[in-house]
């Protein structure tokens, strides 16, 4: 060991104590002065999480709480009732709404089949109706939302396969017969079409499924 | 969002080894709590679809990114204070095989490091003492402490020389 790599490592260590009055071009510096230098402080790093990790295993861990935690923030009652009390109310907003539309069209409607409408009141059928489509599509939101999502946990795959392709009607053809037994966690929702759900499955490792018309390839 | 049950399950099956790797990662103990708490949060947004038995690896690894791009957010006097990396962070290595090192490099200091130089590697990275203390404590000259400390780390890189 020269003398001069001596006093580069002194001067890296130095540092260590104290990096806040250095600038940070002098910490790379100091750093990167040599290979000698860099690799130092690489085998530092290391020293330093290897006693982390020895400590760690001695430091308590409390999943109850971290869970709690965990469970308040993503979890909470607060969070998954008030979009069902907001669904509700925008229900009743849209029964409300489509109610009036309905009425409107139906006035409408009477009035044009008198046929003695003056022109305003027929511009009026065709704003009309657009409130009723919203209404109408809204709805139809409520209704799928309301279709709980099928949660397979560590399932085979040929046994998830099977339920998916029955319910978007294709058929499942494993070329990879060993895929058959691959368990796997998956959140299917319904309302999701089969390309979506064929997109979310890409993520599974060790297993490729691709549609080809009505058929789904397990490879 | 994934299932209440599924999650809980996996939380607790896996949070005891992904909050000991985030506390092998940072020096702070709130950052690696939340690390943990960020990576569950994560698997909740986008769904969880994995083979259940990848699963510890995936946790595990999302843990390490998580760590690594807490540290590259940190300023250089951070970083060199807590002893993380400065530049590149190497994540090709299997998180199961890094701790294994590490808990290899703990036992190689037990057994193959004398005295004093082991006190001083336990002082240092142990009991975050700075060099200057770890010298008046143990009546060294600071330039020596220095030495001893560089020959320890060397021995350690000669055992462990895969890097």
């Amino acid at each position: 060991m020269t003398m001069e790599t001596n006093k580069n490592i002194e001067q890296l260590l130095e540092m260590l104590d104290h990096p806040e009055s250095y600038s940070e071009q002098e910490i790379m510096d100091i750093i990167n002065r040599d290979d000698e230098t860099r690799e130092a402080y690489r085998q530092l790093v290391r020293a330093q999480s290897a006693s982390r990790y020895a400590r760690s295993a001695d430091q308590p861990v409390d999943v109850d709480e971290a869970w709690q935690q965990f469970e308040q923030r993503h979890y909470t009652p607060a969070r998954s009732h008030s979009p069902w009390l907001k669904m509700v109310a925008t229900l009743v907003g849209i029964m409300l709404m489509s109610g009036i539309a309905w009425a409107a069209v139906y006035t409408v409607r009477q009035a044009k089949a008198d046929k003695t409408e003056t022109k305003p009141k027929t511009e009026k059928v065709t704003t009309q109706p657009t409130e009723g489509v919203n209404a109408e599509t809204v709805t139809d939101t409520i209704a799928t939302a309301a279709i709980e999502p099928i949660v397979f946990d560590n399932v085979p795959l040929d046994e998830m396969l099977a339920e998916i392709a029955a319910y978007y009607d294709v058929t499942v053809e494993f070329q990879n017969e060993e895929a058959r037994q691959l368990r796997f966690h998956f959140v299917w929702n319904k309302r999701d079409g089969l390309e979506k759900v064929l997109e979310d499955m890409s993520y599974f490792e060790s297993v490729d499924i691709k549609q080809v018309d009505n058929r789904l390839i397990v490879q | 969002m994934l299932d209440k049950n599924i999650t809980e399950s996996l939380f607790r099956q896996h949070y005891g080894k992904m909050i000991r790797l985030a506390r092998t990662l940072l020096a702070d103990d709130a950052e690696a709590q939340d690390v943990v708490q960020d990576v569950f949060a994560r698997l909740l947004e986008r769904d969880f679809v994995m083979s259940a038995d990848k699963t510890e690896a995936y946790l595990m690894s999302a843990v390490r990114n998580h760590c690594f791009n807490l540290i590259r957010k940190k300023n250089l006097r951070q970083r060199v204070k807590n002893l993380y990396p400065v530049d590149e962070m190497d994540d090709s290595q299997p998180v199961a095989q890094q701790l294994e090192e590490l808990k290899q490099i703990q036992a190689f200091v037990e057994t193959h490091i004398e005295e004093p130089h082991r006190t001083i590697f336990r002082l240092r990275f142990d009991d975050d003492l700075t060099f200057r203390e770890i010298a008046d404590r143990l009546s060294l000259n600071l330039t020596t402490v220095y030495k001893y400390l560089h020959q320890c780390i060397q021995r350690i890189k000669v055992q462990f020389n895969n890097q």
